[in-house]
């Protein structure tokens, strides 16, 4: 890590300088912050700093590497600058590249983790019940594929993507917003551990910063530029996702979408870009499609090798055998076994969106009958009930 | 000259034994009471000056000093007089002190001379009977009621004259007629066949009742949510002698009953904007609340979502450990508590028809979180109803009405409680985790099926538990010594949902 190079990180730290006043330019939100962060050191203090540009002109003189490595040491935080081979090779396309990405989970667990195959799982905060399910199984069957997910440890989406992916193997990657040793918001402060144990946590803020306006879509074009893939899973429109998946067509990189019902303002984002022209993602096979062509359902075993050289790293025998082929198999294996016509007969009713009456209605089964169906299929996970007791059918099959 | 007789003060559901002294000695004519007496003590003087005057009696002339002992509880209400005035009467030698011994004595006096009615007749007969008192004076409208209590001779009077009369022996009234236990059970007018459809409700509704469970049910509003609570009192077994002497020493207390044995459980319906306080008890002189007023029945509460959230959070112990516990400066009051709960909420926060709603999922999650999740915790069944279909009441056929599910829960809880009649409990609901241990056998694929649950992780160490007693009340419902897998199905579908349980 010492090989950071010193000008690299006092851009970096600049930028962090300057960044209270970045937001204030960017008054209107979700403008992307691109050209802004392409620009010089002299022509962004010039554009950004007004009356406070002596003192980060001051700033630029005085700033010390060492010092500011002695910091990054302390945090226990790695740096790799855009200079270095470790350097994702992914955020090579953007405008603007950050000049160091700051990590927690150690850079050689990044440079393992950046260089197989790597997907990106985006999504509204306020989440529908289904997005999530789907967002959580998309994390854990990718990742148990041996893809890197990346996601950017919000609420909602990103959370379950992350969860997804630590239980699909652990190889979990998270974005932030603000200095990656500031968890945001508090209520992800389990999950932050957990994937900065397991995975990696990075940003292009040094630690400490805490998160700006602008600092969420400029987050974005990172997540954008490390993933072959975007797949957006719920949004809204507008919505930071949508700017995730704009970033990610600017720069040439596959976009998906899961499809959301026409009538749900919170899936409009994501509709919009299918009609857009997005792959339409209804599962992990569908991202693994998109990544490696159609019918190639798994990682060749050549893209395997650094994924496996990490996993022997991070996690020695934790959960080492049994796992990769355990978790995925698991879905497939229920499905297998065939179900009863009556529990079928009900679980196509619940599809159809009628209730426990109508199924008994319909049916001709007694009251007990049908909630004893219920129940069992709630038992094999296959329907669920939302906050307020209605029965869905779950995503999985 | 001392004279002393022995009266009760209502506390909680119970009652306590006060002795009143009355001191009377020669000095300025003078009437005072000591033994923190409340206002309405305190005027007793008055009442009882004019009472004496008024039957014919003589009110001594003399320094008179009442105490009301023990002298650090708080006496109040006006239950006091009748005890004074008889105190009076003997301080003063118009009654020879010796005739009182054996006597407790209980009421309010009128101006007049007449004695007024009071509350909570058969908490004081049972306290004047443990207390080993043999005979209780007590006005005669609440002579019925505390003959209800056995192994104590109740003379109901009418007025302070016959009570005078009474203790001269030369006067004695018509002994009290206990009404017998009136063995129907609920008012025949509301039935279940009055509710159309809902048939999966219904059946949460007869394992309620035959479990003695507590329900939520969600709906849109005008689906018989609370029709269908209104009835559970009609399929429930009919109160025992035992438990109907508890139901009527509460309502006693509480000033509700009709001063007669109450043979019908009760329900108990508060509006949704009542008081902690108003709803487990409480106050300066803690008076019962609607779960104890409910106790041996049913507590419904409507719109469950608008009730504030401290008193919904009021309820954890009730609900827990049957009974209420007040704790007023150094003493601590215990109030029963035994009520099912029975909740109904819509199905989303603007209450129109599925067909108008306009909510979105975050609103209904919102909805859903403002129900209290310790309270939602307790709660063994969980039922959605929707909107009504009209052909479902025809299509179902056998319209089985409040007798039929009454007789299959009443068989339910025969089973339970020969089952339960060494463990102390009434019915599943009652089980704890140990219990459930002991009294739930499961078939061995039912054993296999609750495996997969634990292994699938719906199912937590408290959920089992209740899952096992659910499926328990439907094995009983069907007669089944065991639980088989489709028990267990059933009760699996009548827990929380799993989304309710994560936004809760």
């Amino acid at each position: 890590m010492s090989a950071v190079c010193a000008a690299c990180l006092r851009r970096s730290h600049l930028v962090a300088c300057l960044a209270p006043r970045i937001a204030g330019l960017l008054d209107r939100p979700r403008r992307r912050p691109a050209t802004l962060l392409a620009l010089e050191e002299n022509e962004l203090i010039a554009r950004v700093a007004g009356s406070g540009g002596a003192a980060a002109a001051r700033f630029l003189q005085t700033f010390d590497a060492r010092s500011a490595r002695r910091r990054l040491v302390a945090a226990r935080i790695d740096a790799v600058c855009c200079h270095e081979e470790s350097y994702p090779a992914g955020l090579g396309a953007l405008d603007d590249p950050p000049p160091v990405l700051y990590i927690a989970g150690g850079a050689d667990r990044l440079r393992a983790m950046t260089a197989g195959p790597v997907a990106t799982i985006v999504g509204t905060r306020r989440a529908s019940p289904y997005a999530l399910e789907v967002a959580y199984q998309l994390g854990r069957d990718v990742a148990a594929a041996g893809v890197t997910v990346v996601s950017g440890l919000a609420l909602g989406i990103d959370a379950a993507a992350h969860r997804g992916a630590l239980a699909g193997g652990g190889k979990a990657l998270a974005v932030l917003g603000s200095g990656a040793d500031v968890v945001s918001p508090r209520s992800n402060l389990r999950l932050y551990e957990l994937v900065r144990e397991r995975g990696v946590i990075c940003s292009e803020l040094p630690p400490g910063q805490r998160a700006f306006r602008w600092s969420f879509p400029a987050r974005n074009r990172i997540m954008a530029g490390l993933g072959a893939i975007t797949v957006v899973v719920e949004a809204a429109d507008p919505s930071g996702s949508l700017i995730t998946a704009a970033f990610a067509a600017d720069i040439g990189r596959e976009v998906g979408a899961v499809p959301g019902r026409v009538t749900a303002r919170l899936a409009a984002g994501s509709n919009r870009l299918l009609r857009d022209g997005a792959s339409v993602i209804r599962d992990a096979d569908d991202v693994l499609d998109a990544l490696f062509g159609a019918r190639e359902r798994h990682v060749a075993p050549s893209d395997r090798g650094p994924a496996k050289v990490s996993e022997a790293s991070a996690e020695p025998a934790a959960e080492g055998p049994g796992r990769a082929p355990g978790l995925p198999t698991r879905p497939a294996g229920r499905a297998a076994e065939p179900l009863e016509p009556r529990l079928r007969s009900v679980l196509q009713s619940v599809e159809a969106g009628a209730g426990p009456a109508e199924i008994a209605r319909d049916g001709g089964l007694s009251a007990a009958d049908v909630r004893a169906a219920l129940g069992r299929l709630e038992l094999l996970g296959l329907v669920r009930r939302d906050v307020l007791g209605m029965y869905e059918r779950t995503a999985r099959r | 000259m001392l004279a002393s007789v022995a009266t009760f003060a209502i506390e909680g559901v119970d009652s306590r034994e006060v002795t009143v002294e009355v001191d009377s000695r020669r000095g300025l004519p003078a009437f005072t009471i000591v033994g923190l007496p409340d206002p309405a003590v305190r005027e007793a003087r008055e009442r009882v000056r004019a009472a004496l005057l008024n039957s014919g009696l003589e009110f001594p002339l003399r320094r008179l000093t009442a105490n009301l002992a023990p002298a650090h509880l708080r006496k109040a209400g006006p239950s006091f007089d009748l005890a004074l005035a008889v105190a009076v009467l003997a301080g003063s030698g118009q009654l020879p002190c010796s005739d009182l011994s054996g006597y407790a004595v209980c009421g309010e006096l009128s101006l007049g001379g007449l004695v007024r009615p009071i509350e909570g007749a058969v908490a004081i007969a049972h306290g004047a009977r443990s207390v080993g008192y043999p005979r209780l004076i007590i006005p005669v409208e609440n002579a019925a009621e505390a003959a209800l209590v056995e192994g104590i001779e109740v003379f109901g009077v009418p007025s302070l004259d016959r009570i005078v009369a009474l203790l001269r022996g030369s006067w004695r009234p018509d002994p009290p007629r206990a009404r017998p236990v009136s063995s129907v059970p609920a008012p025949e007018d509301l039935d279940l066949t009055d509710v159309r459809g809902q048939a999966d409700a219904k059946r949460a509704l007869e394992i309620a009742a035959a479990g003695g469970h507590n329900l939520l049910m969600i709906g849109p509003p005008g689906v018989g949510k609370t029709m269908l609570a209104r009835r559970l009192p009609g399929i429930l077994p009919p109160p025992s002698v035992e438990e109907s002497l508890e139901i009527t020493r509460i309502h006693s207390v509480a000033g509700l009953s009709g001063r007669t044995l109450v043979s019908q459980r009760p329900f108990r319906a508060p509006h949704h904007t009542v008081s902690a306080s108003g709803l487990v008890g409480g106050g300066v002189v803690p008076r019962p609340g609607e779960i104890t007023l409910a106790h041996r029945g049913v507590l419904f509460l409507d719109e469950l979502a608008e009730f504030s959230r401290t008193a919904l959070e009021a309820l954890r112990q009730p609900l827990e450990e049957g009974r209420v516990e007040i704790v007023r400066g150094q003493r601590s009051i215990v109030f029963p508590a035994a009520a099912m709960l029975v909740a109904a909420c819509n199905n989303c926060p603007c209450a129109r028809s599925p067909d108008d709603c306009a909510c979105t999922a975050a609103d209904r999650a919102r909805y859903a979180a403002r129900l209290s999740h310790a309270l939602l915790d307790r709660i063994d069944l969980v039922c959605r109803l929707e909107a009504g279909l009209p052909s479902a009441a025809t299509a179902s056929g056998a319209r089985s009405g409040s007798a039929v599910a009454r007789g299959r829960a009443l068989a339910a809880r025969e089973r339970q409680s020969r089952r339960l009649v060494e463990s102390g409990v009434f019915c599943n609901a009652g089980m704890d985790a140990r219990l459930t241990r002991r009294y739930v056998e499961l078939t061995p694929s039912a054993r296999s099926r609750l495996v997969e649950a634990q292994e699938g992780g719906s199912l937590t160490g408290r959920g089992h538990d209740r899952v096992l007693r659910i499926a328990r009340t439907i094995a009983d419902l069907a007669a089944r010594p065991q639980i088989e897998p489709s028990d267990l199905d059933e009760a699996l579908g009548f827990r929380l949902g799993s989304g309710m349980r994560a936004a809760a």
